[in-house]
């Protein structure tokens, strides 16, 4: 048990504390390929999009091996209170870093999809940058206030990632304006679609990291 | 005194085993209907998986909470913790699987006029291969059926051959653009049902085998 010995006590924080850190690391390699993703999209650079993509071949297992790690300690040492929340928000994390993980693979492998680069007018790629920006922006802010345990700047993440529908509101309305053939038109409604399951996601850490210290699971309706 | 601990103990599994098909259920049902809805043109039928949907959120995340508290109580070891935290994973897939399930509903609740025939089949069929594949995933956990699990990622082929020729059959049906986006959306929200499925039978493995 836990409290039964402090030595013993300090190495299970030590635990927590260095899954903490793996899985953030992960998503920060998650977050920094955001933007290299979506630039061999917009090239259809197949050679770049591979290159992204080479480099998301270990996040899902390494997620999963942090998953494991987390479960092994809720087995070995039968946490309480901080110490369980602690552990099951950082399994959440293992499948939001994951799914994210997969989300970018998708956006690199897509680069490679037979389209002409040239259909997309600067207004458009302008939407498609700012929307990466923005998901990437998000998802680093949310990993962040994780790792820092910090509630306040994880509710600050909810806040913005409302700048994300209203650039995809306005990616939709650019598209239906006209002057763009259906295939990239298509091909432009699911990226967007991408970077706001990315936003998805960094909000979804960003509670995780509240529910540390309230132990209130995230969106649970008040009297449910 | 302990045995009587334990039968309280089992009961409270067997209470969050059954909680979970439950809310699956739920889902289940909610995915046929938001198909039914798109088969047939109901936006009445469709409205009411939309207006649906905060039940079955809220009841998702009753489950996650549930399952917390039988961790922080019970300290459940080997088979047990694993079915918690297997309940714990699922309350996930299935929050995540409803929330797609509410956006093919509230595009079938709004008008989009008559589709081509061809498009409106297989949107038809893909929404009934996710409730198929969903409803092989719940299944395979209730029984603990390991080969049924596995079986999902096989049928899945299926699906994403079908997310292919709606793709194809989109770009060069006539109906408006908007329609395109919309529809091009409800097919990567029902491969991402069947997705979720897989995901399902993955955790069955686990909670038998101990195996990811």
């Amino acid at each position: 048990m836990t409290g039964a010995n402090p030595a013993g006590r300090q190495h299970f924080h030590h635990r927590i504390a260095s899954l903490q850190k793996a899985v953030v690391a992960i998503g920060q390699e998650v977050q920094r390929s955001i933007a290299e993703a979506t630039e061999a999209w917009l090239r259809r650079d197949c050679d770049a999009g591979r290159r992204v993509d080479a480099r998301t071949a270990g996040w899902s297992a390494r997620a999963r091996d942090v998953e494991l790690a987390a479960y092994e300690l809720i087995a070995t040492q039968q946490p309480m209170a901080l110490d369980l929340r602690q552990l099951t928000a950082l399994v959440r994390l293992t499948e939001s870093v994951a799914r994210s993980g997969d989300l970018v693979a998708h956006v690199a492998r897509s680069a490679c999809f037979e389209r002409d680069a040239g259909a997309f007018s600067p207004r458009l790629r302008t939407l498609v940058v700012e929307m990466a920006t923005v998901a990437a922006r998000l998802f680093g802010d949310a990993l962040s206030a994780f790792d820092a345990e910090d509630g306040r700047a994880g509710r600050e993440v909810e806040e913005s990632d409302r700048e994300l529908d209203l650039l995809r509101n306005e990616l939709f309305a650019t598209l239906l304006e006209g002057g763009v053939d259906t295939a990239p038109a298509i091909d432009l409604a699911l990226l967007g679609r991408f970077y706001e399951r990315l936003g998805d996601h960094a909000v979804e850490i960003a509670r995780r990291t509240s529910f540390v210290s309230t132990g209130e699971v995230p969106g649970l309706s008040p009297g449910a | 005194m302990v045995e009587r601990t334990r039968r309280a103990f089992d009961r409270e599994l067997a209470e969050l085993d059954s909680d979970i098909l439950c809310v699956a259920g739920l889902v289940v049902e909610a995915l046929s209907t938001a198909g039914e809805a798109l088969a047939t043109g109901d936006r009445d039928l469709a409205m009411k998986v939309v207006d649906g949907h905060g039940h079955i959120d809220d009841e998702t995340r009753r489950c996650e909470a549930r399952a917390y508290q039988v961790l922080a109580r019970q300290q459940p070891a080997a088979g047990d913790l694993r079915l918690v935290l297997t309940v714990v994973r699922l309350s996930h897939e299935l929050e995540r699987s409803a929330k797609l399930v509410r956006h093919v509903a509230a595009f079938a609740a709004e008008p989009h006029g008559c589709l081509p025939p061809r498009l409106a089949g297989l949107v038809a069929r893909m929404a009934d291969e996710a409730r198929r594949l969903l409803r092989g995933a719940i299944d395979a956990y209730a029984e603990r059926d390991v080969e049924r699990a596995e079986a999902i990622d096989i049928w899945d082929d299926r699906m994403d051959e079908l997310h292919r020729q709606l793709l194809a059959e989109l770009f060069t049906s006539p109906q408006s653009l908007a329609t395109t986006l919309e529809l091009a959306l409800v097919g990567r929200y029902l491969e991402r049902i069947a997705d979720h499925a897989v995901l399902i039978g993955d955790r069955v493995r686990y909670l038998v085998r101990a195996e990811l």
